[in-house]
C-alpha cells in the first residue's frame, strides 16, 4: 500500500488543490484550472479505454458531445437537476458505446479505431442537423446554473470545487478498478489478447465494460461542460477535439494514471500561454506528439507498470524495469 | 481406458494447405503424451486447435466426453485446459507475480462495484490471487522475480513463467508447447523433473518437444505427425525402433538419426 511519504504528498497536493481559488484571485487562471480539470477527465477517460485494453478509440470527443447535449437538452427542456444530469449524461454515452462496442470489439481493432472516427463525425453532424432537438448551428444557450440546497453555484470557484471533486471520483475510482481482478483483465487484453483468452479472460466483454467505463466518464464531462459554460454547440465537439484530447494522453503516457493528468494540464496551459497563436493549438499538440514520440515514447509520465510499485514493496527488484516505449499505438 | 481429450477426424486447412489432416487422437487421464513431428507438421496448430483459437475445418474435439469443438478459448479454459505458447506470450509489461494472477480469473468475480468499495469479495479475490499466486511462483522457482517486469527475464525463465501462469488456472490438462526451447541442459533436467512432479500429482499433460531426450523420458505415450497426418502413435520405445518416424525427421534432415 502507499507509504507514508506517498501519502503526504497526496496530502499536500489535495490540501493545495483545495486552497488554489483563494490564492488565485484572477478569475481567467481560474478558469483554466477548470479547464484543466475537465480535460484531465477526458484524457484519463480516454486513456482508460487506449493504454489500459490497447483499442484505440479516436473519436472521444464523440461521447463528449452526446454528454453535453444529454444534460443541455434536460436541464433546458425538462428542468433536469445537475446533479442527476452528471450521472445520466454518463450512461447515454456508454449506451452508445456499447452499440459501437457490440458491432466492432470482436473484429480487429481497426474497425473500431475507423467507427468511432466516423462516429465522432456522425454524432456531430446529427446534432447539427437536427435542429428540432439540438437548435442546430445556434447551439443551445441558456443552460441554467447548477443548485445545491437552493443556492446557485454561480461562480467559478464553485466550478472549481465541483470539476475537482468529480476528477478526483474519477481517478480513484479509475485506480481502483485498475487494480483490481479487472483492471488486470484489461492490460493483460492490451499485452496479448490471445494469452489473455487462454487464460479465461473474456475479452469481447472486457473490452466492453472498459468502454462502457471510459466512454461514461466523457458523458460525465460533457454534462460538466454545457453547465460551465451555460452554452454549448456542434463547435466544441469537432474531430479536432478528438484529437486535442488524444494528443493529451500521448504527451502525457498512456498506460498510467498520472501520465493524462500531466498530459491535460500541460496542453490546457500550452496554448494560454501562446495565446496570440490559438489558432495553432493543433499544430502545438502535433509538435508536442512529434516531440514526445522522438524523446520519450512512453509520454511524460513514464510507461505503464500494473501494480508492482503498490501491491509488495517489500521484495527486493532486481533488474530496474527499462522498458522503453508503450506498445506502440497501432490500432 | 479413460480419455480426458478424444479428437475425431480434427482437420484444419488454411486455404490449400492441410495444416492438421484427420487427426484422431486420444489422449489417457494422467499420462504425459508426446507429440513429435518435424517443423511445419502441424503440431502448434493442433494445440490451436485444442484450446479454440482456431476452428477445426472439419472434425469433433472431446475434453472429458463433452464436445468442444466450436467453444471460444475463454470457455476451453475454464473448462480445464491450459496452454503455453510455442512463441511465448507474457503478458511483457506486467510484473511477474501479475501474469500469474490473471491465470485466477475464472476463479475470481470481483465486480466493478466490489472494486469500487473494496468489498470483502475484493479482498478475498486479491488474497487468493496473490497468496496462491506467489506459491505458484515459489514451486517454480520464480518468488524472488516476483515484482520484476516479465519481458525483463531471460528466455528460459519467461517458459517457466509460463508454466506457472498456466498452472495458475488450475487445470486438468495442459499443453505444452516446446516448453525446453531456449533452456540450457541444466534447466531442461530441472524442466523434466518439473514436469514429471506435476504429472504425479494428477495433472494430464501434453507435449510437443524437439528435444527426444525430454519427450523419451517422459512421455507415456508419443504420436507423430507429418504433413498434418498422425503416421504413428505407441509407446517411446516403439516410437524409436519405427522406421517411418526416422525417415520423416531424416527426410526432414533435422534430427540425427541416433538421438532418435
Ligand atoms: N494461421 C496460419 N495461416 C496460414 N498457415 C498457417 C497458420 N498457422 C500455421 N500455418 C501453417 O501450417 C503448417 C503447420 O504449422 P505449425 O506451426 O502447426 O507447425 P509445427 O509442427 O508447430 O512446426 P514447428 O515445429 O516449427 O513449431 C505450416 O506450414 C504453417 O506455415
Ligand atoms: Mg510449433
Amino acid at each position: 500500500m502507499a507509504s507514508f511519504k506517498q501519502k503526504l504528498v497526496y496530502f499536500l497536493s489535495a490540501i493545495a488543490l483545495l486552497m488554489f481559488p483563494w490564492f488565485i484571485q484572477n478569475d481567467y487562471w481560474l478558469r483554466v484550472a477548470i479547464m484543466i480539470g475537465l480535460y484531465i477527465i477526458l484524457a484519463s477517460s480516454l486513456n482508460l479505454i487506449n493504454g489500459y485494453t490497447g483499442q484505440f478509440n479516436i473519436g472521444h470527443a464523440g461521447f463528449y458531445c452526446i454528454g453535453a447535449y444529454t444534460a443541455a437538452i434536460l436541464a433546458t427542456r425538462y428542468h433536469f437537476s445537475f446533479w442527476l444530469l452528471l450521472p445520466l449524461s454518463g450512461i447515454v454515452a456508454a449506451l452508445f458505446s456499447i452499440l459501437i462496442g457490440l458491432a466492432t470489439l470482436r473484429l480487429k481493432g481497426i474497425y473500431f479505431s475507423m467507427t468511432t472516427l466516423g462516429f465522432s463525425e456522425i454524432i456531430r453532424l446529427t446534432v447539427l442537423n437536427w435542429a428540432s432537438l439540438t437548435r442546430g448551428p445556434m447551439g443551445i444557450p441558456g443552460i441554467p446554473l447548477p443548485e445545491l440546497f437552493g443556492f446557485h453555484l454561480a461562480s467559478n470557484r464553485h466550478f472549481y470545487y465541483i470539476v475537482l471533486a468529480l476528477t478526483g471520483i474519477m481517478l480513484f475510482l479509475s485506480k481502483r478498478v485498475i487494480s483490481s481482478r479487472i483492471g488486470r483483465a484489461w492490460i493483460a487484453i492490451r499485452e496479448d489478447e490471445d494469452a489473455a483468452r487462454a487464460m479465461g479472460v473474456e475479452t469481447f466483454r472486457y473490452k466492453l465494460y472498459n468502454l462502457i467505463f471510459g466512454t461514461f466518464w466523457a458523458g460525465v464531462a460533457g454534462c460538466f461542460y454545457a453547465f460551465f459554460t451555460s452554452f454549448i454547440s456542434a463547435d466544441s465537439f469537432t474531430l479536432d477535439e478528438g484529437f486535442s484530447i488524444l494528443a493529451m494522453v500521448l504527451v502525457g503516457g498512456q498506460g498510467n494514471l498520472i501520465g493524462p493528468v500531466i498530459g491535460a494540464a500541460s496542453l490546457t496551459i500550452l496554448p494560454e500561454i501562446f495565446r496570440n497563436m490559438a489558432q495553432l493549438r493543433l499544430v502545438i499538440f502535433g509538435a508536442a506528439i512529434l516531440i514526445m514520440i522522438y524523446l520519450r515514447p512512453q509520454g511524460l509520465a513514464g510507461s505503464s507498470i500494473l501494480s508492482q510499485k503498490y501491491h509488495y514493496p517489500k521484495i527486493q527488484r532486481h533488474s530496474p524495469p527499462k522498458h522503453q516505449g508503450q506498445q506502440e499505438v497501432s490500432p | 481406458m479413460t480419455a480426458i481429450l478424444q479428437t475425431a477426424n480434427l482437420s484444419k486447412s488454411f486455404g490449400g494447405l492441410h495444416a492438421v489432416e484427420a487427426v484422431n487422437l486420444e489422449v489417457e487421464r494422467g499420462h504425459i503424451h508426446g507429440i513429435i513431428g518435424p517443423n511445419g507438421a502441424g503440431k502448434t496448430t493442433l494445440f490451436n486447435l485444442l484450446t479454440g483459437t482456431y476452428t477445426p475445418s472439419r472434425g469433433e474435439i472431446y475434453f472429458n466426453g463433452l464436445s468442444i469443438t466450436r467453444l471460444s478459448p475463454e470457455r476451453i479454459a475454464r473448462l480445464g485446459i491450459a496452454r503455453t505458447f510455442q512463441n511465448i506470450k507474457l503478458f511483457k509489461y506486467m510484473s511477474v507475480l501479475d501474469n500469474v494472477k490473471i491465470g485466477f480469473h475464472t476463479q475470481t468475480e470481483t465486480s466493478f462495484w466490489d472494486a469500487f468499495f473494496h468489498t470483502s469479495r475484493f479482498h478475498r479475490d486479491e488474497r487468493i490471487a496473490a497468496q496462491k499466486g506467489f506459491e505458484i511462483l515459489t514451486r517454480v522457482g520464480l518468488a524472488k522475480h516476483a515484482d520484476d517486469l516479465a519481458s525483463n527475464l531471460p528466455y528460459g525463465t519467461q517458459r517457466k513463467l509460463e508454466i506457472a501462469r498456466a498452472l495458475a488456472t488450475q487445470p486438468q490438462l495442459l499443453l505444452l508447447d516446446e516448453p525446453a526451447a531456449g533452456m540450457n541442459p541444466a534447466e531442461t533436467a530441472e524442466l523434466i523433473d518439473f514436469i514429471r512432479k506435476l504429472n504425479q500429482e494428477g495433472l494430464t499433460i501434453i507435449i510437443i518437444e524437439h528435444d527426444m531426450k525430454l519427450i523419451m523420458n517422459l512421455c507415456h505415450r508419443i504420436t507423430v505427425i507429418h504433413h498434418g497426418e498422425k503416421i504413428f502413435e505407441g509407446t517411446p520405445v516403439e516410437v524409436q525402433n519405427h522406421p517411418g518416424v526416422i525417415e520423416a525427421y531424416l527426410g526432414k534432415g533435422r534430427l540425427n538419426p541416433s538421438a532418435v
